[in-house]
């Protein structure tokens, strides 16, 4: 009884340290963009569908950036999709890679892009003018899909078809986590894109820009009336990536929170039970303690004793808590666990087993030191006196 | 060897105080047999309790082998427990859950001695009663007599200076409390183990070399 919910107690603190730990790990890996002083404009024109509608779309936005750019507090304007930083929509791409499904993130985006959003690159170049003459689509891979495609050769220049399409790898960048720190690493690519495309332009509806630091929310108003006077029937909202960010930030610690809170209620509903369970040993066994007293034990191995025994009951729950807990990696549970679909690096989980471990520890001695100086301070002739 | 002067016992509970020793003083003589006798409630567990330092006394001293208690902390009082006192209860207080032969080793465990050696010392005490064959049994498993020759195997076994026996035939027929008087008997002369035996059996008295007595507390003889 006592030991199911120790064991129980082992494999939630076994999943609050595991989701803790990957979570600070996450958290300290580098984003692979830079946050600060960016804004981002969403903007939404309902859906047009023939071409003379496409057209005017895409005059739009070259007017939308041509008063962006003419702004002296912006730096830079560039484009994106729906799955822009901090935004949790994703965009799947598979690809037909030497004849096997190849499945990864698909980031459109324009020329300007990296520059507004500080990613750096590890090999080659970002989309330029000069893409304009090939009709081959160059893409830039993320450092796991580059791992992925080519492993240690190089992958620039690069050619391949997938589908109809012919891409070329014009460079290789390490991290890009657009969904916020907390969230694991994926494979994914960029693919270039233009607001003057005729097709992708639709695609296209999300600006990111630089702002000169110190700029306030006194020019976003401003911004957004001069862009509205622009696009007259469009949706246009402005909001800054610190804030999406914070928001991300909150939205993932209140999850946190909630298991946390749950989780600690959990284990104090344990400890109370751990608590009284020994302090009713304790009192049932008063009669054997007293006599061990009387034949010669000092208090201190009395409480060594209640004490020891709680812990040989831990461990016991402990070794059958490991053996349940290694199953997670094993059936791939642990991306419910964690909330994303790339597993938890090994070492992650052993650490976590080890916190979990040391934790019930910890807590199991906490609920028995009472009760084991309450044995320890029971006076022989007393123990002995009632059955 | 047990000295006690001017030993006073009150218990206290909130609502009544007893009384359950006066004044009491007496010395327990090396290789001495005493039997305290007494009507129920006179305080003769009590008085054992306190000379087998279970018990602190409320007033007066006690002293055991010329040095005084009242000075000695928790660790020093459990090894005069362990070392110089056998313990005999009427209710024999076996461990249930341990075999006879763990039972008996029991005083052993708190002294720095191999496992070998608290066997070997066990199955020596266990022969001593002649309960040799009984030693892989659980206490349920075994009769009044046998338990009780049990604990007095437990009280021997460390060769403690003294054994302090609370009614060791309280539970037992005549039958099987000579066999126990017996044990003690030998005890005495043999092994030169000092005795205070707590009865309420005047033959079993008689067959010892000095009866104390306790009336309300107070030794009347
Ligand atoms: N733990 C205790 N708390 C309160 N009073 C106690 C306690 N133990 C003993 N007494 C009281 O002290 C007195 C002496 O008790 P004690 O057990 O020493 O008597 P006894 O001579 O051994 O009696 P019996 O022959 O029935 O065993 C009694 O009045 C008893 O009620
Ligand atoms: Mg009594």
């Amino acid at each position: 009884m006592l030991l199911t919910e120790i064991f129980f107690s082992f494999l939630v603190l076994f999943a609050v340290a595991t989701i803790a730990i990957s979570s600070a790990i996450r958290y300290m890996t580098p984003l692979g963009f830079s946050y600060e002083n960016t804004w981002i404009l969403r903007a939404s024109w309902g859906r047009l569908l023939d071409e003379a509608a496409d057209s005017k779309v895409s005059g739009t936005l070259v007017r939308l950036q041509q008063e962006m750019e003419a702004c002296n507090e912006i730096e830079s304007v560039g484009w994106a999709t729906f799955n822009h930083p901090y935004s949790t929509s994703t965009a799947r791409f598979t690809m037909d890679w030497q004849g096997q499904e190849l499945e990864s993130d698909l980031y459109d985006v324009d020329d300007n892009f990296a520059e507004v959003m500080g990613i750096p690159l590890v090999e080659g170049r970002w989309f330029s003018k000069e893409d304009d003459a090939s009709s081959i689509t160059p893409v830039i891979l993320n450092g796991m899909l580059k791992e992925q495609m080519f492993g240690d050769e190089s992958a620039l220049g690069a050619v391949y078809k997938s589908g109809k399409r012919e891409y070329k790898v014009v460079g290789v960048i390490d991290h890009y986590r657009y969904r916020g720190e907390f969230n694991q690493e994926r494979k994914g690519f960029f693919r270039r894109a233009g607001i003057t495309d005729s097709i992708a332009s639709r695609l296209l509806d999300v600006a990111v820009f630089k702002v000169r630091p110190g700029t306030d929310v006194q020019f976003e108003e401003d911004l957004t009336e001069r862009l509205a006077a622009i696009a007259r029937d469009w949706n246009l909202r402005i909001e800054t990536l610190e804030d999406m960010r914070s928001s991300h930030i909150k939205e993932y610690m209140l999850g946190i929170g909630v298991f946390g809170v749950v989780a600690g209620f959990l284990i104090f509903n344990v400890a109370l039970g751990l608590f009284g369970v020994l302090w009713y040993a304790i009192n049932r066994r008063r009669r054997e303690i007293g006599l061990r007293r009387a034949v010669g034990a000092n208090a201190g191995q009395v409480s060594i004793q209640i004490l020891g025994e709680a812990l040989v009951l831990a461990t016991l729950a402990v070794v059958a808590g490991i053996f349940v807990a290694v199953q997670f990696p094993i059936l791939n549970l642990d991306s419910i666990l964690t909330g994303t679909e790339n597993s938890v690096p090994g070492t992650i989980y052993i650490l976590g087993m080890a916190c979990g471990a040391i934790l019930i520890y910890l807590l199991v001695s906490i609920c028995a030191f009472y009760p084991s100086r309450l044995a320890a301070g029971l006076h022989p002739a007393q123990a002995l006196h009632d059955e | 060897m047990i000295r006690l002067t001017n030993i006073d016992k009150v218990y206290r509970t909130s609502t009544i105080e007893t009384l359950a020793l006066h004044d009491i003083n007496m010395d327990v003589k090396e290789g001495a047999f005493l039997a305290v006798m007494g009507p129920s409630g006179s305080g003769k567990s009590t008085l054992l309790n306190i000379m087998g330092l279970l018990d602190d006394p409320s007033d007066g001293d006690l002293q055991v082998d010329g040095q005084s208690i009242k000075n000695m902390d928790d660790k020093k009082l459990a090894r005069l427990r362990n070392r110089s006192f056998g313990f005999v209860f009427q209710s024999y207080h076996l461990i249930n859950d341990l075999t006879v032969l763990d039972n008996v080793e029991l005083p052993l465990i708190y002294r720095k001695i191999s496992s070998a050696e608290r066997r070997r010392k066990a199955l020596a005490a266990l022969e001593k009663v002649g309960l040799s064959a009984r030693t892989k049994h659980f206490p349920t498993q075994l009769s009044g007599g046998q338990c009780q020759r049990v604990a007095i195997a437990r009280a021997i076994v460390g060769e403690p200076d003294i054994i302090l026996a609370d009614e060791p035939t309280g539970n037992l027929d005549s039958a099987m409390s000579n066999e126990i008087i017996d044990i003690l008997i030998n005890l005495n002369k043999n092994e030169k183990t000092t005795i205070v035996m707590v009865t309420h059996n005047q033959e079993m008295a008689d067959k010892t070399e000095r009866i104390i007595r306790l009336h309300d507390g107070s030794q009347v003889a």
